[in-house]
């Protein structure tokens, strides 16, 4: 079992803080369940996203919200700006604060449960306001709690209570009022819902494999071409180990590769016993 | 360590777009065999990320993690915890130059510290951003020329090693290029220690610097033999000069003039008498301040340091 929420509010409607709230009722009742907010520029009156999962195993999703189960609309209006259906399952449910009844909504899914309450006018008569704008979130909680979801109302009406202090009372009384009032119907849509037909992408991850030569025989850089003495040579590995190219192989003695060697004649001046000289180097094949 | 005793195989593999005498090549060859080859580099833009050459070749012979300039060490942290989960004693290595360490990769690189990551950072620093063409770095010291600094940086380099000693991380080194069996040794001590370890290599970049491109070597020495770039180590707290530099702060060897050091360079090659007397005054004043913090081993004393 995996309910996947999505709020839609606007910023100071309490969408956030309702998605969080859903989140505790369903961990105080074992579940396992996460909220996220999904943040834009925040202000008040901006759309706001918010999204809880719900679940009876661990949730290693930690994405948005694209398919939920469940619509949460906090403010009549935002359907206007906002697509609220979008991706929503067949046979989900959507809660909106509406003065509207259920009948009246229109979307593309063949069925959907639509629970319509009027949250706005029982937060204005139970006095739930902030700087003068009515806060929805608990009766929408309230409401939500019709839908076919395994939580039960007194304990949210619980968490609510302690959480708020002395506001409590008369949230917990919205929430009450909002699962009485609210009213559930079972709709049906115009089912001409379009599926994007997904385009098949082949994903390769770029591993590059070692290979030398990466830059093709280096030998072309060369201007000067590095001679070992091997009478004078003691093989003491000084020029092996200073080659910034990786170009002096160790076979029985040293070795220059001159397919890659450089010519930067480092060799020559770390070499003990001056056994590495130097002369122009003339490709006779370039 | 004698040189026969090494490792070897070759990580860095020839045919690689380095430059003629690349410092960071010789590094990071003589790195990954003391590593054995056990290392997943970390690599944020730099030098490395483009000799290494185009996708779908790499010149590194391990496992190579490219990533952006700021993430470098906050990259090794989440492939060292993964690696950890997987039971793995491989050793993650960060290879930044001086501008993903100084510059752009300092909080990554501060950050991994304070949280006590199990990674090795090193910094390859020549001073400068040599791979976009020469522009200034915190690195940069006192007077050298960069196609932003034309009439030489007006600033001294700000000194990360010494920052990361601050950390209190486990382990802090300097190595030089123009030392590479002291290199070796370090990083093989650096591998036997649990948390986060620093070390930085000096690396002489002839076109960067303007010196021909035999001298790297030879440069790394000059550096150290001039005191312009000092030796040492800390382990667990305990500090401890190394190599020449030991032998100078012990009183057993003079210091080269610093002049040497800075006239065969084509980046200082313009420096008046009183700038070069700026560049000497910094260097002393490094030089007093490592040696109180080596406590009771040597005499701090000025002179003894200087010709």
């Amino acid at each position: 079992m995996l309910i996947s929420v999505r709020f839609h509010g606007r910023g100071g409607q309490g969408a956030v803080t309702a998605s969080k709230l859903l989140a505790e009722v369903a961990n105080s009742m074992g579940y396992y369940s996460q909220s996220m907010p999904f943040f834009g520029a925040e202000r008040r009156g901006a759309p706001v996203i918010s999204f809880t999962r719900i679940s009876d195993e661990p949730i290693y999703e930690m994405s948005q919200v694209y398919h939920p189960n469940i619509v949460v609309v906090l403010d009549p209006l935002i359907m206007k700006v906002v697509d609220v259906f979008a991706g929503v399952k067949e046979g989900g449910t959507i809660v909106a604060n509406t003065t509207k009844t259920p009948d009246e909504f229109v979307f593309s899914q063949r069925y959907l449960n639509i629970i319509a309450v009027d949250a706005t006018g029982i937060a204005i008569k139970n006095d739930l306001l902030v700087a003068g704008l009515p806060v929805v979130n608990t009766p929408m909680l309230g409401a939500l709690l019709r839908a076919q979801i395994p939580l039960e109302i007194e304990v949210l009406e619980g968490i609510v209570g302690k959480k708020f202090g002395e506001e409590g009372e008369k949230n917990v009384k919205a929430i009450r009022e909002a699962y009485d009032l609210a009213t559930v119907k079972l709709v049906r849509g115009s089912g001409k819902r379009k599926y994007p037909r997904k385009k098949k992408i082949k994903v390769e991850f770029p591993i590059s494999t070692p290979s030398e030569g990466v830059a093709g025989k280096t030998k072309l850089w060369r201007d000067f071409r590095p001679k070992i003495d091997y009478e004078k040579c003691n093989n003491c590995l000084n020029c092996w180990l200073h080659c910034p190219e990786s170009a002096i192989r160790l076979n029985e003695h040293v070795e220059i590769d001159y397919d890659y060697c450089k010519g930067c004649l480092v060799c020559t001046t770390v070499c003990p016993k001056k056994a590495i000289t130097f002369e122009r180097e003339v490709f006779a094949d370039v | 360590m004698k040189i026969s005793e090494m490792e070897r195989e070759e990580y860095v593999l020839p045919g690689n777009t380095s430059c003629h005498g690349c410092p960071s090549t010789v590094a990071l060859r003589t790195v990954l065999k003391a590593l054995e080859g056990n290392a997943v580099l970390v690599i944020p833009a730099c030098c490395t990320s483009v000799y290494m050459g185009p996708f779908p070749n790499s010149a590194i012979n391990v496992p190579v993690f490219n990533t952006a300039f700021a993430s470098a060490a906050a990259t090794a942290s989440g492939i060292k915890a993964s690696l950890e989960w997987q039971g793995k004693d491989t050793e993650v290595v960060v290879w930044a130059g001086d501008g993903g360490t100084y510059d752009i990769g300092l909080q990554a690189l501060s950050g991994a510290a304070e949280r006590g990551d199990d990674i090795l950072f090193i910094c390859y620093n020549n001073e400068m951003y040599s791979n976009t063409g020469i522009q200034r770095s915190g690195a940069t010291p006192y007077g050298a020329w960069t196609t932003t600094t034309w009439k030489g940086k007006r600033e001294h380099k700000k000194d990360v090693s010494e920052l990361m000693l601050a950390h209190g991380i486990p382990y802090v080194a300097t190595a030089s290029v123009g030392y590479l069996r002291d290199l070796y040794e370090k990083v093989k001590r650096a591998r036997k220690i649990r948390g986060f370890r620093y070390l930085e290599i000096l690396a002489p970049c002839p076109p960067g610097w303007r010196f021909p491109m035999d001298k790297t070597i030879q440069m790394g020495k000059l550096a150290v033999e001039s005191g312009m770039w000092i030796l040492f180590e800390s382990i667990e707290g305990k500090l401890r000069f190394t190599g020449v530099s030991k032998s100078i702060a012990e009183g057993r060897r003079k210091m080269k003039d610093l002049e040497e050091y800075l006239l065969s360079q084509g980046r200082f090659s313009h420096l008046t008498e009183e700038e070069i007397g700026e560049i000497r005054r910094y260097v002393i004043k490094k030089w007093e301040k490592l040696a109180r913090l080596v406590e009771g081993e040597i005499d701090a004393a000025v002179a003894k340091f200087y010709v």
